[in-house]
């Protein structure tokens, strides 16, 4: 499974039945209230714990969190830096 | 509500037992950690704050059978909000926002008896008429609480982390002496009980006190002027009247001959509305409580090991009927914060700043919607940008509505299209004067 579906995955859980079913890797988390503030800090120590990973504050940016594909995105660059040092 | 000895050792902590202190302590119970709940009244136990966005469901969802009891208390839905502000007459409600479940206004004695029953079943210990003296930090994850307790003396418990939930009191905040009043809001507040008397529905109808849950009522919000005003809130026994007066407003009422009491209830039976709605109404005797200079700054959040949340870390303003709610956000938040760094000690520090930044970004919003225009004391535009770009597109839409109600700050509007949205407000105009017209 790929990090995007990963995080589809955990959004549709936490969802319940209030997650839509065009959730899609695109899908805006954050305008849509998805991922409201208390399960955004949910999901920062999911990734961190799924990912191996240490989302810093500043990387908590609305751009970061905006949809699964652009979390993903940063639990992928997070690992390679991880990776490189 | 135990009577076995208070333990010397604890996971958890946590300092007082309103919402804030026992959504806290119910979701640390719940995922197997040893929390104590130390409070310094004996519940039920009266307090102000009666007025609940709907948005409370989502956490008393989480804490164990909670919103069952809630339901089953026949507590009064609130049919929106009424506000009459310097010459207008607006009404907004939240089925608007596309809330389907309701309002409240709750009766605070029975509602925070109920969640506190809901965190002990989730294996909190509680132990009442105990006053927490001071924290102590021993090293990491060791911090010794001392309390005073009626029933077993003096003592101490050593925890790994603790919630301070004490309210107003502000046990570590004082103690650190960071406990800053907002000079931008300052304001003060007396509030009293009135027996009876009458109420707006969302159509601006008047009823009796008894029709309270046939026709929901309204929160009502009368001006009083310099950015003072009334609430008037319904509940199951009784009504809430509150005032809030701006400190030139606090002189005049100071000079009132009488007591308090009697300079509340002529400064409520001045007014132009809630007076009308209060005619037949008599003051209960004993029940004027006032509160001066209540807004105070989260100069810090999170410090030690010691978790803030709710009244006790910051104050803004009672105008968003936020308080509660957010007090159950910060509750969460602390509590989710607090599992991960007792799983993994090494993060401790990182999650306590987590907890801050998160729980920060959203006071200062709250405090910015509460501002009257033309105050220069707001957080910056890129750092208020960027915590409404957090928000849902429905949070933004209520944050813009209940500022064009009170007729506060239009700099909210300008923000929320940096943060990329188009949002309007969402509410009525009502034709002036309040008709007051009777129902049926």
């Amino acid at each position: 499974m790929n990090a995007t579906d990963v995080v589809l995955d955990w959004i549709r859980e936490k969802g319940g039945a209030g997650a839509p079913a065009d959730l899609g890797p695109d899908s805006k988390l954050l305008e849509s209230g998805l991922l409201d503030s208390l399960q955004l800090v949910e999901l920062v120590g999911f990734v961190e714990e799924r990912f191996g990973v240490v989302v810093d504050l500043d990387e908590l940016t609305p751009q970061n969190f905006e949809t699964a594909r652009r979390i993903a995105a940063l639990a992928d660059r997070l690992t390679r830096a991880g990776e490189a040092s | 509500m135990t009577s076995s000895e208070v333990p010397r050792r604890a996971d958890v902590v946590v300092i007082g037992g309103g919402p804030a202190g026992s959504m806290a302590s119910g979701l640390l119970g719940k995922k197997g950690l040893d929390v104590v709940l130390l409070e310094k009244q004996a519940h039920p136990r009266d307090t102000v704050g009666e007025s609940l966005l709907p948005h409370f469901w989502r956490y008393t969802d989480m804490l164990g059978d909670a919103s069952r009891r809630i339901a089953a208390a026949s507590f009064v839905t609130k049919a929106g909000g009424i506000v009459s502000w310097d010459g207008a007459l607006r009404r907004t409600r939240f089925a608007d926002f596309g809330h389907t479940r309701p309002a409240l206004h709750v009766d605070r004695d029975l509602f925070d008896h109920l969640l506190l029953g809901a965190s002990a079943d989730l294996g909190t210990s509680v132990f009442e008429r105990t006053r927490v003296v001071r924290v102590e930090a021993q090293g990491p994850l060791e911090i010794d609480v001392h309390y005073v307790s009626d029933d077993h003396g003096p003592g101490t418990i050593r925890a790994r982390q603790v919630v301070d939930a004490s309210g107003q009191s502000a046990t570590v905040a004082r103690q650190y002496g960071f406990r800053e009043f907002d000079d931008d809001l300052k304001f003060s507040a007396f509030w009293g009980r009135f027996d009876g008397g009458s109420y707006l529905d969302y159509d601006a109808v008047q009823h009796p006190f008894e029709r309270r849950f046939d026709s929901p009522p309204v929160t009502f919000v009368d001006s009083l002027g310099d950015w003072g005003w009334l609430w008037h809130i319904v509940l199951r026994e009784h009504v809430s009247v509150g005032i809030i007066l701006s400190p030139t407003a606090l002189k005049v009422f100071k000079g009132r001959e009488g007591t308090l009491e009697q300079k509340f209830e002529r400064e409520v039976r001045e007014t132009a509305h809630a007076s009308r709605l209060l005619a037949d109404a008599p003051l209960r005797s004993g029940s004027v409580r006032g509160i001066r200079n209540y807004a105070y700054k989260p100069v810090r959040l999170a410090v030690d090991g010691c978790y803030l949340v709710g009244d006790a870390a910051a104050f803004v303003d009672p105008i968003n009927s936020a308080g509660v709610t957010f007090a159950m956000y910060a509750g969460a938040l602390a509590a989710h914060c607090i599992e991960r760094s007792l799983n993994d000690p090494s993060g401790a520090e990182r999650y306590q700043e987590l907890y801050a930044h998160q729980y920060r970004q959203r006071l200062e919003v709250f405090r910015l919607i509460a501002l009257p225009p033309d105050c220069a004391g707001a957080a910056d535009d890129a750092r208020l940008v960027e915590a409404l770009s957090f928000f849902s597109q429905t949070e933004r839409e209520l944050a813009l509505t209940t500022t064009v109600l009170t007729q506060r700050s239009d700099r909210i509007a300008g923000l929320l299209r940096s943060a990329g949205t188009e949002v309007a407000a969402v509410y009525d105009e009502l034709p002036l004067p309040l008709g007051f017209e009777a129902a049926g």
